[in-house]
């Protein structure tokens, strides 16, 4: 496979869009836009400040894919211009956690091909909310062979990999053993012919990894960082050296011994294709953050800025930390290059509050960078930025907040510049065009219920065919909501209100191309948008 | 890579199959009086308490809290350890107040969790001269720590080409699967997650059983002992709670209570009381479950569920605390409890019989009114302080040969209060308080505590709290978890001492 650069990929191709929308095309061919996973859609014009206020649902599609536990379908990749039997089609790759995938039109919703993955493998019959069992993880999508050929790696159920054709959803070669089966794996990254993901949760016995598969050599190897789950939304962060990046979930921080829990590593291959070591950063409270289980649970994010290599990070604890690629935490692996003040979740909540999604980095018109933070429940008031709105985020809310990177006399910082009204549980933002889309999830994030009285009859908990909390967080949610932020102050431009009839979990948005898609839990999946 | 070294690494590859390395996440909880029901006060260990690291300086005060609205005053602590709460991770640090109240707070950041103010009152006042502490289940063996396996260290692995990762990455799983849930306990607790009651006795008599992770009253409140009772601290084994009432109080003082709440829905109560001289506190219970009281005469073991009773032994001079149950290195239980003539006595658990006295000798102007007990490999030490006297020092006794010797002592210390082994640390407030008087508002107008630690085995001196603490303690003690030190002073302000560390 030829080499590819990421950076092309996202260059908009100039195409002529009917009626309102700019004309412009962008490919989003992986969770979080890019393998740095920024969040950030560079070079698409199509949505705007001006012209998302008249956004619209274009349309919505009832899929057939079937939920298991909390979750159901994934955002969808884009790949613009495909040559099918159709024709040339805008193709929406979306899987479901049933070991599917669907390639439906991006224009109109309507199914162009659908297929589940052929296994022997026998599932097993129990799951529970955090190990549901199936396809866990978002696919992603490279060039082909030839030109304007697409495939498309996801890893099924079994834990096999396989490659897709994006035009037709045909199988380009048989499964590729990789990891255990039944595992709990997230959104696959792609960089030079390797692809990587990671696993949390100890889910099918895994222990917790972060992973890479050499397409060319068909070589898999892991490294276990010996802490908790790594289970940033977005998967593994890359460099453009490939450098692999992720939070190390709740578990013991002890290098002296060997674990490297609540804490962020970076891995490298070696020449011989095993992946290696190559930094670890662990927060100074990382033993207070273990005690209280405030994993770090989001995907680092790469991203470079005025010459420095960074790596910004968070968890649930609700802190940003900036870090150097080529030095992790300085010579004690402990002490970033910035940290902020808790951003949210005062209350030390293991649950409802804190960091749940990902982060996302953009740069403005004027090259400075900022950080896009969605989180559950009540912001911190004292670092909440100079702009906010009412009603702030809240107690089974939430919001997001933003701040820029600054840089003083040769050292960087962060400042808090605005904080959103309440949104309910944002779990993901996606940047375009000056405009941040966010992902409401309407979840009921709860894991654990208030005791009862002896004086008042016990409501008694929902049934379902999940476990009892997927039964009763699946009972008690609400609708997702999606929403228009002007990224520059933080203002709602617009919001989809009551349209999205289900929630969704660990799901997220895609927006390119004037259109922003978000599936629920109902197997439904909507697409937003201003073109016509 | 900068620090961690490729050889480091080979090492740790080749011991990625030894998998027995483990980390203690926090406990065994101090949640009874005395830390267990044999009311040792020793915490046998912490992973950053011991006698090296308090040698050094570092050990401070980490955050203190004055508590609004106590109307008595607040009692020694108990503990929470690190419990999945409905609102998170939490470890909770509880006092009780002489009414009863009930006032709990993070125990690492300091902030409150919940209180339960009861308004409850007895129709005529007690003038409370110390407050027990609020209660948990305990076990009659003290638990270990809660610990959890942890994975071999970081390695990596590669698989063959078209192998997949190879197998053997996985080790055992042990314990409690991730995404398991284990069985919810009707109206306690929904969702499934452990919890455990608190127990409170309030002015009225009534005891209130709470749901250590908010607080709620899961069951009924039900009479208990008469209103305007004094209490001991509040015990619970085997689902029975255990209250001894203090003389000079209520309509049945010095009567032990015991609720048997196997059948919740219907508790019974039986009562207890002494043949001869006053419940001197809180019973303790052997390892077997056998329960001893001491009265200024007697000791005596009781049937924990029939209360029938039995005297073991009779003091002449009487005894001063209460009693105080150790396995020793012969494997035998033993009682010890000092008396009002200074001796420390030493006796069989199962006969009373007199196995060994200490304190005659020393000619010590002393009453050995508190006393905890540890261990420093098969060499047992008795501690002993004397919450009598307006200075006193701490002594400590060796149990050697079948004897008790004295091993060291302490300088004297303003009013000193209960002692505590942490790890072969002891710690010991001056309490500062003014002796003399029951009334805690006098004792009160004293100086401010200070809290010392010691080596315990030597007693040499190791740091102490100097002007931290702002008043005297009058009414609580000290207790400990995760090690940090927590206390509450006669202005209800509660302090918590231990080694920094990042949190919040």
């Amino acid at each position: 496979m030829r080499r590819f650069c990421w950076k092309k990929l996202l260059l908009p191709a100039a195409l002529l869009l009917s009626g309102g929308a700019a004309a412009w095309a962008v490919n989003i061919l992986t969770e979080g836009v890019d393998a740095g996973r920024t969040g950030w859609v560079q070079g698409d014009k199509s949505l705007t400040v001006q012209n998302v206020k008249n956004m619209k649902l274009l349309w919505k599609v009832q899929l057939d894919s079937k939920p298991r536990e909390m979750h159901n379908l994934f955002p969808p990749l884009l790949v613009e211009n495909v040559e099918t039997p159709a024709g040339k089609k805008n193709i929406a790759v979306v899987a479901g956690v049933l070991d599917e995938l669907y390639g439906l039109d991006a224009n109109t919703g309507n199914t162009i091909w659908h297929m589940t993955y052929k296994t022997d493998y026998q599932p097993p019959k129990t799951s529970a909310t955090l190990c549901p069992g199936g396809q866990t993880a978002v696919p992603v999508i490279v060039p082909g062979e030839k030109s304007g050929d697409w495939a498309v790696w996801a890893i099924g159920w079994d834990g096999y990999l396989r490659k897709m054709n994006v035009a037709d959803g045909k199988e380009l070669q048989a499964p590729e053993k990789f990891i255990p089966a039944n595992g709990k794996p997230y959104a696959l990254n792609y960089l030079n012919g390797v692809i990587y993901t990671s696993t949390a949760q100890g889910c099918g016995g895994l222990t917790n990894s972060t992973f890479a598969y050499d397409t060319k050599t068909r070589i898999a190897t892991a490294f276990i960082p010996s802490g908790g789950g790594l289970w940033g939304r977005r998967g593994v962060g890359l460099s453009p050296d490939g450098e692999s990046y992720m939070g190390t979930g709740d578990g013991v921080w002890d290098v002296e011994n060997g674990h490297l829990g609540n804490g962020i590593i970076g891995v490298k291959l070696d020449k011989s294709g095993e992946l290696q070591l190559n930094d670890f950063f662990g927060p100074k409270n990382a033993e207070y953050m273990f005690k209280r289980d405030l994993d770090v649970n989001v995907t680092p994010v790469s991203v470079d800025w005025k010459g420095h290599k960074l790596l910004i990070g968070t968890s649930k604890e609700c802190r940003l930390w900036l870090l150097d690629r080529d030095n992790f935490g300085g010579d004690d692996h402990r002490t970033p290059l910035a940290q902020t003040p808790l951003l949210c979740n005062l209350n030390a909540n293991f649950a409802e509050e804190g960091v749940w999604g990902a982060i996302s980095t953009y740069l403005d018109a004027k090259g400075d960078l900022y950080v896009v933070v969605p989180f559950f429940g009540p912001a911190n008031p004292k670092y909440i930025g100079a702009t906010h709105y009412a009603p702030a985020p809240k107690m089974g809310g939430g919001g997001v907040t933003t701040l820029k990177v600054t840089e003083t006399g040769g050292k960087l910082g962060f400042t808090p510049v605005w904080t959103s009204e309440d949104i309910d549980h944002p779990d993901e933002a996606v940047i375009v065009n000056g405009v941040i889309f966010v992902n409401g999830t309407g979840e009921d994030a709860r894991q654990q219920w208030d005791d009862n009285y002896w004086d008042k009859t016990p409501e008694g908990l929902p049934k379902g065919p999940w476990s009892q909390q997927s039964n009763t967080r699946i009972h008690y949610s609400r609708h997702a909501v999606l929403v228009a932020l002007d990224a520059a102050t933080g203002k709602m431009l617009w919001s989809s209100g009551n349209q999205i009839a289900s929630w969704n979990h660990f799901a997220g948005i895609t927006a390119a191309n004037g259109r922003v898609y978000i599936p629920s839990y109902d197997g439904m999946m909507y697409c937003f948008g201003v073109a016509k | 890579m900068k620090t961690a070294q490729r050889g480091t690494l080979t090492l740790i590859a080749a011991l990625t199959l030894t998998p027995v390395i483990f980390a203690q996440r926090n406990g065994p909880d101090w949640n009874t009086a005395g830390f267990d029901v044999q009311r040792s006060h020793w915490m046998k260990a912490d992973k950053d308490v011991n006698v090296t690291s308090m040698s050094k300086p570092g050990y401070q005060l980490v955050w203190k809290q004055k508590v609004d609205g106590v109307k008595v005053g607040l009692s020694e602590p108990i503990m929470v350890g690190t419990f999945i709460g409905w609102k998170g991770f939490k470890d909770l640090v509880l006092f009780q107040g002489g009414d009863g109240d009930l006032y709990v707070y993070d125990s690492d950041l300091g902030v409150p969790y919940f209180d339960k103010r009861f308004n409850a009152t007895a129709p005529k006042a007690c003038p409370i001269s110390s407050i027990g502490a609020p209660g948990r289940p305990s076990p009659l063996k003290p638990a270990a720590g809660m610990m959890r396996p942890l994975a071999a260290p970081y390695h990596s692995v590669i698989g063959k080409p078209g192998e997949g990762i190879p197998g053997g990455m996985n080790p055992p799983r042990t314990g409690f699967g991730f995404g398991q849930q284990q069985t919810a306990v009707p109206g306690l607790n929904q969702g499934g997650r452990a919890a455990t009651p608190i127990y409170t006795i309030t002015a009225d008599g009534t005891l209130h059983i709470m749901a250590h992770g908010t607080g709620n009253e899961y069951e009924k409140p039900t009479p208990f002992v008469p209103a305007g009772s004094q209490i001991s601290d509040i015990s619970s084994v085997d689902k029975i709670v255990y209250v001894a009432t203090l003389p000079g109080c209520g309509a049945s003082p010095n009567t032990l209570f015991a609720m048997d709440r196997n059948d919740p829905a219907n508790p019974t109560i039986k009562q207890w009381k002494p043949e001869s001289g006053d419940i001197l506190g809180a019973p303790a219970f052997s390892t077997e479950g056998n329960l001893y009281v001491t009265t200024t005469k007697q000791l005596i073991a009781l049937d924990p569920k029939s209360l029938s009773s039995k005297v073991l032994a009779t003091s002449q001079a009487g005894f001063a605390s209460t009693p105080m149950i150790f396995t020793a290195a012969d494997k035998k239980e033993y009682v010890s409890a000092g008396t009002t003539d200074g001796k420390l006595m030493l006796m069989d658990a199962g006969t009373g019989a007199t196995v060994a006295t200490a304190g005659e000798e020393q000619k010590l102007q002393f009453t050995p009114t508190a006393l905890a007990t540890w261990e420093d490999g098969s060499t047992r030490y008795v501690i002993v302080a004397d919450k009598t006297k307006q200075k006193a020092p701490v002594v400590a006794y060796k149990l050697s040969d079948g004897k008790l010797q004295m091993a060291w002592t302490s300088t004297d210390l303003e009013a000193p209060g209960s002692p505590l082994i942490l790890n072969g640390v002891l710690f010991v407030l001056a309490t500062g308080e003014q002796r003399g008087s029951a009334d805690p508002a006098a004792r009160a107008k004293g100086k401010p505590a200070v809290l010392y630690a010691y080596d315990a085995k030597s007693g040499k001196a190791l740091w102490n709290s100097g002007t931290a603490i702002a008043s005297p303690v009058t009414t609580s003690g000290i207790a400990t978890g995760s090690g940090m030190i927590y206390l509450a002073t006669a202005d209800n302000t509660i302090y918590a001492f231990g080694f920094p560390q990042e949190r919040q």
